[in-house]
């Protein structure tokens, strides 16, 4: 059933040609490697009809920057997955989260080996505990960090001329992300974040996994012996009350013991959004488009800069400048850095831009 | 007295709760035939003697945190009867957590 679930994903979508080449993300986490099976499974399935003709090639992240543990460790955390990939027998990649710093081409390697360790150097680890640091709340860490694995996985995916990513994303994870992208001011991003496929920009990012629930990958899995490991995050045995995303998780899954159907219904909600029309100007952290407010005297977000002018009575308008080439959501999150956002932003700018 | 002989397993982050520990056989003690042991009892007493982290990140009240699953012998609890329901012995307990990052 999983299994039929997951080709009409795909197929229902019609978006995916025959023997389009697409780029796996693969994060060793409990949806990514059920994603992976699902997808080796039905790539080399023998009946012809029920053959899935796509060339996978798979991308481990390695996020081990962000976990508190000490390096020890997350090496051979690594090691592990690397060596899983090696197996699949597809091209497969690997780098790690604080090369999205690297100025050069050189900011990934493919997989020769299977004792291989994710690329890295002192300079973007400094760069990017420098970075994460200026945060002041979990949230916006959390925001910053999935942001900057979008953006590495975009860039990879170009430079491979890869026009499909896949991702894990699952149907419980949507909905939790649906309501705390609300919560940040990106709800005009909502169908993109939400939806099937997220055409933001030239590559494809495409969740096969969104119609299913936690607990089908857990059996999944489970049945089919699939290995996995939890990456420990920033939250990571914290509080619910850690980071906006922990509580609105919190809160979904409470809600699910007593309703079922809350994620279904999130979801198929979520679904119902319609895309903005298409603006020129893109935020540079998220990609997604930009309201142009020039054309509307009276907007929301005009309307919340004015009150929060006049409630601290400032008078220059700093904010709105320096911010000029993010978006309402990605705004929120740079105003929460301790450092002025302008020593931060140039440097994104050029990066995407590149 | 007898004893109980069950095993539990932690996984998907839910073993960061009890320091580390994956797998562990249990004797359980039984006072006399009248004496069982629930899902409900055997959480309560991992919760007294084996956890390590705060109990919140692992009960709510006196049920378990909404989130992580547990599989009786590889079957889903709820179709055992969740907390009601009757250790045999040498069952095998599964906890998962189904929380991002554990």
């Amino acid at each position: 059933m999983c299994r039929h679930k997951f080709r009409a994903t795909i197929g229902k979508s019609n978006m995916i040609p025959h023997k389009s080449r697409v780029l796996v993300a693969y994060s060793g986490g409990a949806a990514s490697a059920a994603l992976c099976d699902m997808l080796l499974d039905s790539v080399r399935n023998p009946d012809l009809h029920k053959k899935l003709n796509l060339e996978p090639a798979f991308v481990f992240i390695d996020e081990s920057i962000c976990s508190l543990n000490d390096e020890s460790s997350t090496s051979s955390v690594a090691s592990s997955e690397v060596e899983l990939m090696h197996c699949f027998g597809f091209k497969s990649f690997i780098t790690s989260l604080e090369m999205y710093f690297e100025p050069t081409d050189k900011f990934y390697e493919q997989v020769i080996h299977e004792s291989q360790v994710p690329l890295s150097s002192d300079y973007c680890k400094q760069k990017w505990n420098f970075v994460l640091n200026n945060f002041k709340s979990l949230t916006s860490k959390e925001e910053y960090i999935r942001r900057t694995r979008n953006l590495l996985l975009l860039k990879l995916a170009e430079k491979e001329k890869i026009p499909f990513v896949f991702l894990g994303t699952m149907g419980s994870r949507l909905a939790i992300n649906l309501l705390t992208d609300v919560l940040q001011g990106k709800g005009n991003q909502l169908h993109y974040e939400v939806g099937f496929c997220d055409d933001r920009h030239e590559v494809k990012f495409v969740k096969p996994l969104r119609e299913f629930v936690k607990k089908e990958i857990v059996f999944w899995n489970q049945m089919r012996k699939v290995k996995y490991r939890e990456t420990q995050t920033l939250t990571t045995k914290r509080d619910k009350n850690a980071s906006l995303s922990k509580l609105t998780e919190a809160f979904v899954t409470s809600l699910e013991r007593d309703f079922p159907a809350t994620v279904y219904t999130i979801v198929r909600t979520g679904n119902k959004l319609k895309p903005l029309e298409k603006a020129e100007i893109k935020c540079s952290l998220c990609l997604s488009q930009i309201d142009d407010e020039s054309n509307h005297q009276y907007s929301a977000t005009k309307a919340l800069l004015l009150s929060e002018k006049l409630s601290k009575n400032v008078h220059e308008e700093i904010d709105f400048h320096t911010h000029k080439k993010l978006c309402y959501g990605c705004r929120i999150l740079m105003k929460d850095s301790l450092n002025s956002s302008m020593e931060i932003i140039p440097e994104i700018c050029a990066k995407s831009d590149s | 007295m007898s004893n109980l002989r069950v095993a539990v397993e932690f996984s998907s982050g839910a073993e960061l709760l009890f320091d580390g520990c994956k797998k562990k056989e249990l004797l359980l003690p039984i006072a006399d035939e009248n004496d069982v042991w629930t899902l409900k009892r055997l959480i309560q007493w991992l919760k007294d003697t084996m956890l390590t982290e705060k109990p919140e990140l692992f009960v709510d009240g006196d049920r378990l945190r909404p989130g992580i699953l547990v599989l009786v012998n590889d079957v889903d609890w709820e179709l055992m009867g969740e907390l009601e329901y009757q250790l045999q012995s040498d069952d095998k307990i599964l906890f998962i957590s189904t929380l991002h990052g554990g």
